[in-house]
């Protein structure tokens, strides 16, 4: 009896100690990705702060003392490129993420076969790389006479993330409870009613992950505005963030300050939607929805 | 108001290659107004059988009628479940989480356009009727299973549905919530006369609420009738079952006189008259635990029905509501029986039994034979 409880606590004991050892490991882990996520930040933010003369007395990894200088100058001459993002961008995740849900509904609903087929379809779709459909893409644009315009690339964009919506918001539906939805059917409600009444504020968290992942995409998106666009008045932050690499070599201030200006859109957003962006994520995981 | 009817109504789920019958050949009647029950174990087929009445499921073969208008037939959905005009409360209610309680019920007077006032008072009126207008302003998720239950009906029936689907309301509340609700079921039906299917594993359910009951065993319809009938006279051994807890023993015969006794180690029923083409050597008999009165020092009256059988060993006791359910060990198998006094474990006690309500079942059909009265006038 008594050799089986000392066994009984030697054996607590010791899980306890595994468990201690798993948590500084774990721990440890989230520290060094931590400092990996923020090294860029730092970075842009010594750097992007510094003065010509920083530039040059100081090493890259060093902060010096701080001017805005190198921001507002950037800033004024991204100013047009980053409107022209939104412009961009917003649309595209809005329209993507919301048509797409719309798709996803329309698989959700269709028997197994079909649906299965048409999501491997989807799938395909999203990872086909952007350099192949060069041509055809450039020819569809200006065929229908958008070269060059907001219109154009949006439906340019739409063309990729549209199916990226499809298969983030598939994946969110597959987590709601078909009980839910055949409710609203005796409710009376038709598909449409249900698509917004009930699938588009149960998904939500999943709706707004899946915005923010495709405005982030298209945001950092350089191939499509780099092939429609052909004034400088159309460029597009991703575009004029280019500009400030190759040529001024040097003077990597005001690489680092575009760098953090053009990032700032995306990550304000992130800063606000972070939240529904996990527990969209979350959901994955627990097939719970927030 | 109406009549539903399922014309040899079977369903087929495939999966691959492999087809599971859920349902076979079903044939059903719902009269106008009626409180119907459908009676059956888990994985019977009741649900499918409400779902193919809402139209969330075409049957596979056969047709489904409100009143005489078709609405599905051979794996066609004719009215969609959104024109059918149903009430239908989910197995686990399926409220919309994110709506209030008052944004729920109103969710099917809005579809039908209905106008603001009108559905306020709606709300409010039905709220009232089964007594949840405190949490109204709560979502679904932060009140009690009883009054989820109830806003569930209430959606159900805000529209003035012409019938009303029960899917195991009660099976997610607990025995005191479950007798309140059954009880408001009841006066609701009769409030607004709607007609009512109410499906359940539970015969309590049927016997509190339904006027007729139809059980359904592994996809088959076995027997309709009111509770009353089904309770007394089971079609078979498995509906006995399924209508509430009976001990099935396989006797042996020994004839004394054109008569049987019924012999079980010591248990022994004697005098009971069989079909005169009875031709097995043994007998199954169901007799519910009520009918097997267990005693210690109380002496109950014997007359023709009711009759000592013997001594023997206590082997488990359950207090259950003003009674002792009691098991006595006969020859290795368990037989339960009702005490009305006190009773321990290993004690020796005296079993009676009523012998008009022992039901006998052929011996390789499981089938019911006639009660031995009306044999004895043959
Ligand atoms: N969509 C489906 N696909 C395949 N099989 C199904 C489907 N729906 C039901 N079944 C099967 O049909 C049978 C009957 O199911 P049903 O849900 O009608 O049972 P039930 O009587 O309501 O049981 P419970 O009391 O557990 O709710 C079960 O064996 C079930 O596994
Ligand atoms: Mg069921």
């Amino acid at each position: 009896m008594i050799k089986n409880r000392n066994k009984n606590i030697n054996s607590i004991k010791s899980t306890k100690s595994i468990k201690n050892i798993k948590r500084v490991i774990h721990n440890l882990i989230l520290v060094i990705f931590s400092i990996l996520w923020l090294f860029p930040i730092y970075v842009m933010l010594v750097d992007g702060l510094k003065s010509v003369s920083g530039v040059l007395t100081t090493p890259i990894l060093f902060p010096a003392k701080s001017s805005l200088g190198p921001l507002i100058t950037v800033s004024v001459a991204l100013a047009r490129p980053i409107f022209n993002s939104i412009v961009y961008t917003v649309p595209t995740a809005i329209i993507s993420t919301y048509v797409g849900a719309m798709a996803a509904y329309y698989f959700y609903k269709k028997s197994r076969m079909i649906n299965t087929l048409l999501f491997t379809i989807i799938a395909i779709a999203t990872f086909v790389p952007y350099e192949i459909t060069l041509l055809p893409l450039t020819g569809f644009i200006s065929s229908i006479g958008l070269f060059n315009s907001y219109l154009g690339i949006i439906i340019a964009m739409l063309i990729f993330y549209l199916p990226t919506g499809a298969l983030l918001m598939s994946i969110f539906l597959a987590v709601m409870p078909k009980a839910t939805l055949e409710s609203a059917r005796i409710d009376g409600a038709n598909d449409w009613t249900i698509f917004n009444k009930i699938i588009i504020p149960l998904t939500m968290p999943g709706f707004i992950s899946t915005f923010v992942f495709i405005l982030i995409e298209s945001w950092n998106n350089f191939f499509i505005p780099l092939v429609l666009v052909t004034t400088p008045g159309m460029n597009s932050a991703s575009l004029a963030l280019m500009s400030y690499t190759g040529g001024y070599g040097t003077l990597y201030n005001e690489s680092f300050a575009s760098a953090l200006v053009a990032s700032l859109i995306p990550l304000i957003i992130f800063v606000f939607l972070g939240r529904y962006f996990i527990k969209g994520f979350q959901a994955f995981g627990t097939g719970k929805k927030g | 108001m109406v009549s539903i009817k399922l014309n040899n109504v079977s369903k087929i789920f495939k999966k691959g290659k492999t087809e599971f019958k859920a349902l076979e050949n079903i044939n059903l009647e719902i009269p106008n107004n009626s409180f119907f029950g459908i009676l059956g174990a888990s994985g019977a087929g009741k649900t499918t059988v409400m779902r193919i009445i809402a139209g969330l499921e075409a049957p596979t073969i056969g047709e489904v009628l409100f009143d005489n208008t078709l609405v599905s037939k051979d794996n066609v959905t004719i009215v969609d479940p959104e024109e059918r005009d149903v009430g239908m409360v989910f197995q686990n209610w399926a409220l919309y989480p994110h709506m209030n309680n008052y944004e729920n019920i109103a969710f099917p007077l809005k579809v039908k356009k209905w106008t603001q006032d009108d559905i306020v008072k709606r709300v409010y009126d039905l709220s009232d009727i089964l007594g949840i207008r405190e949490v109204l302003a709560k979502r679904p998720g932060e009140i009690s299973g009883g009054q989820q239950q109830r806003v569930a009906v209430a959606r159900a029936l805000a529209k003035n549905p012409k019938f009303l689907l029960l899917d195991e309301p009660f099976s997610n509340l607990d025995a005191n919530a479950r007798d309140d609700a059954r009880a408001l079921v009841k006066k609701v039906k009769n409030d607004l006369g709607i007609t009512t299917i109410i499906v359940s594993h539970d015969p309590a359910d049927v016997f509190a609420l339904a006027e007729k009951v139809a059980v359904i065993f592994r996809g088959n319809l076995v027997q309709v009738g009111t509770p009353r009938d089904l309770y007394d006279y089971p079609a078979n051994e498995k509906v006995a079952g399924t209508l509430g807890d009976i001990n099935i023993i396989d006797f042996d015969l020994r004839e004394k006189n054109g008569y049987y006794d019924l012999i079980f180690g010591n248990f022994i029923i004697p005098g009971i008259r069989l079909p005169n083409n009875y031709d097995n050597n043994k007998i199954t008999a169901g007799i519910r635990p009520e009918d097997i009165i267990i005693e210690k020092n109380m002496e109950t009256k014997q007359d023709d029905e009711i009759q000592l059988i013997g001594e023997f060993q206590v082997s488990t006791v359950n207090y259950n509501q003003g009674s002792f359910a009691v098991v006595l060990n006969v020859s290795e198998t368990k037989i339960k029986g009702i005490s009305r006094e006190p009773v321990f474990y290993g004690e020796k006690v005296k079993a009676y039994i009523n012998k008009s309500k022992i039901k006998l079942f052929d011996y390789k059909s499981k089938n019911v034979m006639k009660p031995d009265e009306e044999l004895a006038k043959n």
